[in-house]
């Protein structure tokens, strides 16, 4: 029978191989495979070939962590492990399931086959994804060089780990599954779970207090001190003799030599090996829990490859009231503001806006009525500043299910009397206010702070807020340029703009992501130049004719003035390609 | 009226549907069929301005499409074969959005009309998700024919519905016909066809192969038989009604 499920896996795993191989044909992959192989091997691979072929350095292979300090990092990774296991036993409250799909459910359910013969399936299948994992984590983690030795044990040592958990969680959900039946709730379940482990908290805490001298300012001067510290203690008993059983899993991770990694392997497998039989002797029946798994979780990826990315999520929404009431009459693209403000939510009205500004303007008081000092003042406003800053490159990214809508509700769209122009801008119309006013409150919140950063001069605060006011004048307009930049890749670009669970992920799916990214990069740099030459030149001609007020006034004006007619222009644009376009390329006739 | 004159639709070197016309008068239900890739969703979104015709022209109330899209589409309802609802409107507020769209002035009136009529009327305030598939169709013949539209496109309009759906679907369209409008009406289910359409557009490889009214078409392939459409259509698309059965297995 386990020659049934081998072959399952592999003709699987290798029929998906081929089919990534044979869609390289499509341009559209070949170059996202070829960027996101590129990607792969500037960030990972090249210091491995490097290392390989020039010695230790060009490998980054030497150990940047003292030695000493190893057995304190298995500390600190015990805890994180045993952090993680409590969470399995308190947050799920799900019934005893294992992960299948439903084309399994179909055929191996009903086969004649014991339950043992299932789990075995699902722990051979779940080394798949764990093969997968190790491989990648031990990419990230560099090999695990700042800790010397092998990468192939550091690898073998995630492969312990993460096997172990996988072998724990299923047995958690089983013994879930019988302190259920046993009339034990969830709630009192977890209960009972965070009991214990406050228990254990407020106990070794209560024996560290007694026995372990508190952290001396050489203890706490720098991190390998701290680490020394923090380590010895997790190291007292009853808190080391409690991540005992969980150092013994991450060792072999920790171990800087083979010899150390030999010996740390036996008790690992031990404790796993004990994990194993503890999942096949639990008698718990997860048959019933598993079909409807199955069920939710094909749901789940159908609603995400039609765009329904809510109901992937498994979020069930409410009736929600309009921001506004709406007229039968009036600006069309109004109705799209409207629908999609009910979409965003209540919290999403122009209350919740005046309530920000209330208390930004109260924090402002507060700061000047305590005369805060100017650079705590400036440090506390370079947070939402350089959140600011974040958010309108990041904000277009986060608004991408308004660009979802237009691809996944096309043929409504198409349908509905409307210019192209009104459909793209009405789509638009609700992130650009959002984003835009979610980066004035910011401005707000952060410019006072920034302009009282001791220069102290009232001509410096006075260029200071017109500049902030420039800002603010140009942010609407550039916004909703850079909203549009992803609704002109969809509709020049159709088919690369497909939801990824329809196709798969992969190295190629990553690196179309990357095309992309560099794409919109390119394309805002290109729209932005026009505005930052005429206003960067009238600006620096009247700052010399006039004053810094003034350029920076006229500036402000000139680069809006531009950037909104790049808007406008790109909103006619693509509305005229919206009515051109073709849907019937992109859908099955 | 609808008013398709040489319509023409390829993709790269495939025709999908070729020179292809056809009136649909006031008050007549033309029923459209065809095997599968026959074209005739192809035709369906190049009527109703989906998708954009290589050649050829379509009038939907006397507008030609692509001179003005924006005044023959107010003309239009177009309704597919899955409901297509945003998941976050309640009944009422996709009626609110539709009456802004077509500004139909009187829509909180007409709005309550139709959804008592379609039995709807207490679940103004549910959400699509909230919704049977039968009450989602209910709600997207609520949304289309809010702006009184004088030409509707049915594709494959009973598909998931029970049989009570399926007669109120029916009823819908015998009395919008009755009312005046014109109708396209594509299925695959003949008897459906029979029942309801007053002509029938038979598609085949993209092509037209009979068009005409339920007499003329069967009078056409009948040879002095009595036939059904079913049979009209088997002869007509030269497919033997017993060639896709399997062999039986022992």
């Amino acid at each position: 029978m386990i020659n049934a499920f081998l072959y399952l896996q592999f003709t699987a795993l290798k029929n998906r191989l081929v089919q990534r191989v044979k869609r390289l044909k499509q341009p559209k992959y070949l170059f996202g495979a070829i960027v996101g192989t590129g990607y792969f091997y500037f960030f990972f691979f090249r210091k491995i070939i490097a290392g390989a072929f020039g010695g230790a350095r060009a490998g980054g292979a030497g150990t940047a962590i003292p030695s000493e300090l190893a057995p304190y990092l298995t500390s600190f990774g015990a805890l994180l492990l045993l952090v993680i296991v409590v969470l399995a036993w308190v947050i799920p409250s799900g019934r005893a399931a294992l992960q299948f799909t439903e084309a399994e459910v179909a055929f191996l359910f009903p086969a004649p086959i014991t339950r043992q013969r299932l789990i075995h399936f699902k722990l051979l299948r779940s080394q798949l994804a764990i093969l997968v994992s190790t491989f990648l984590l031990t990419l990230v983690f560099r090999r695990a060089s700042y800790l010397g030795g092998n990468p192939l044990t550091h690898a073998a040592g995630w492969w312990v780990i993460l096997s172990t958990l996988s072998l724990h969680f299923t047995a958690a959900s089983f013994a879930r599954e019988q302190l259920l039946s046993l009339g034990i709730h969830p709630n009192r379940r977890r209960a009972l779970a965070l009991g214990a482990l406050t228990a254990v908290v407020l106990g070794s805490a209560w024996w560290i207090r007694r026995h372990v001298a508190p952290p001396s300012d050489a203890d706490i001067s720098g991190a390998t001190t701290l680490i020394h510290y923090a380590g010895s203690v997790l190291q007292q008993p009853p808190l080391g003799w409690m991540l005992a059983p969980f150092a013994l899993i991450v060792r072999p991770y920790f171990s800087s030599d083979l010899s150390g990694f030999l010996s740390a392997l036996g008790p690992a497998l031990v404790v796993m090996g004990v994990h194993y039989w503890w999942v096949m002797r639990a008698d718990v029946s997860f048959e019933e829990a598993s079909i409807d798994q199955a069920r939710k979780l094909a749901e789940r990826t159908a609603a995400a490859r039609s765009g329904d990315w809510r109901a992937a999520r498994n979020q069930s929404i409410k009736p929600r009231g309009a921001a506004f009431p709406l007229a039968a009459h009036g600006v069309v693209i109004v109705a799209f503001l409207w629908k999609n403000l009910i979409a965003l939510g209540p919290f999403f009205r122009v209350r919740t806006a005046l309530i920000c500004v209330g208390l930004i303007l109260c924090f402002h008081l507060w700061a000047g009525v305590t005369h805060l000092d100017p650079k705590v003042y400036m440090i506390i406003s370079l947070f939402p500043f350089g959140f600011g800053c974040w958010l309108i490159l990041a904000g277009p990214m986060f608004m991408r299910r308004d660009v979802r809508l237009l691809v996944t509700h096309f043929d409504l769209l198409k349908g509905y009397p409307l210019r192209g122009w009104q459909v793209i801008l009405g789509s638009l119309l609700s992130p650009i206010i959002l984003l835009a006013a979610v980066e004035w409150l910011l401005l707000l919140l952060s410019a006072p702070g920034l302009g009282a950063s001791g220069q102290g001069a009232a001509l410096a605060a006075g260029v200071f807020g017109v500049g902030s006011l420039g800002i603010a004048l140009i942010l609407p307009p550039l916004v909703g340029l850079m909203l549009s930049i992803p609704f002109a890749a969809t509709l020049y670009f159709p088919a690369w703009i497909e939801n990824s669970s329809s196709r798969g992920g992969g190295i190629e799916v990553m690196g179309q992501r990357l095309i992309f990214l560099a794409g919109y990069v390119v394309v805002l740099l290109v729209a932005l130049l026009p505005a930052v030459i005429c206003g960067g030149l009238i600006g620096y001609i009247l700052y010399m004719l006039a004053g810094p007020i003034s350029a920076i006034v006229a500036a402000a004006l000139v680069g809006s003035v531009i950037i909104g007619a790049e808007f406008a222009a790109l909103i006619w644009w693509l509305g005229e390609r919206f009515e051109q376009f073709d849907l019937s390329h992109e859908m099955p006739r | 009226m609808i008013e398709v004159s040489g319509l023409t639709k390829r993709y790269g070197e495939f025709t999908a549907v070729r020179d292809l016309s056809f009136i649909v008068q006031p008050g007549e239900v033309m029923g459209l069929v065809g095997p599968n890739g026959a074209g005739k969703t192809t035709t369906l979104r190049c009527v109703t301005g989906i998708i954009p015709p290589t050649q050829g022209t379509t009038r939907l109330g006397g507008i030609e499409l692509a001179a003005d899209p924006v005044a023959a589409k107010r003309q239009l309802a177009f309704f597919p074969d899955e409901p297509r609802l945003f998941e976050y409107l309640t009944v009422w507020q996709h009626l609110n959005f539709v009456a802004r769209l077509y500004g139909v002035n009187d829509w909180t009136e007409r709005a309550g009309q139709i959804l008592h009529e379609l039995e709807m009327a207490d679940k103004k305030e549910l959400l699509p998700g909230e919704l049977s598939r039968g009450m989602k169709q209910k709600l997207t013949i609520a949304c289309g024919l809010l702006h009184r539209p004088q030409v509707i496109i049915f594709d494959e309009p009973l598909t998931g519905l029970d049989p009570g759906g399926i007669r109120r679907m029916k009823d819908v369209m015998k009395r919008l016909a009755r009312d005046g409008a014109a109708i396209i009406l594509s299925s695959h289910l003949l008897s459906l066809l029979e029942e309801v359409c007053t002509h029938v557009l038979i598609l085949k490889n993209g092509e037209k192969v009979a068009h005409g009214t339920m007499a003329e078409v069967r009078t056409r392939f009948s040879h002095g038989d009595q036939l059904s459409l079913e049979e009209v259509f088997f002869r007509a698309t030269g497919d033997s009604e017993n060639s896709a059965l399997p062999p039986v297995l022992p």
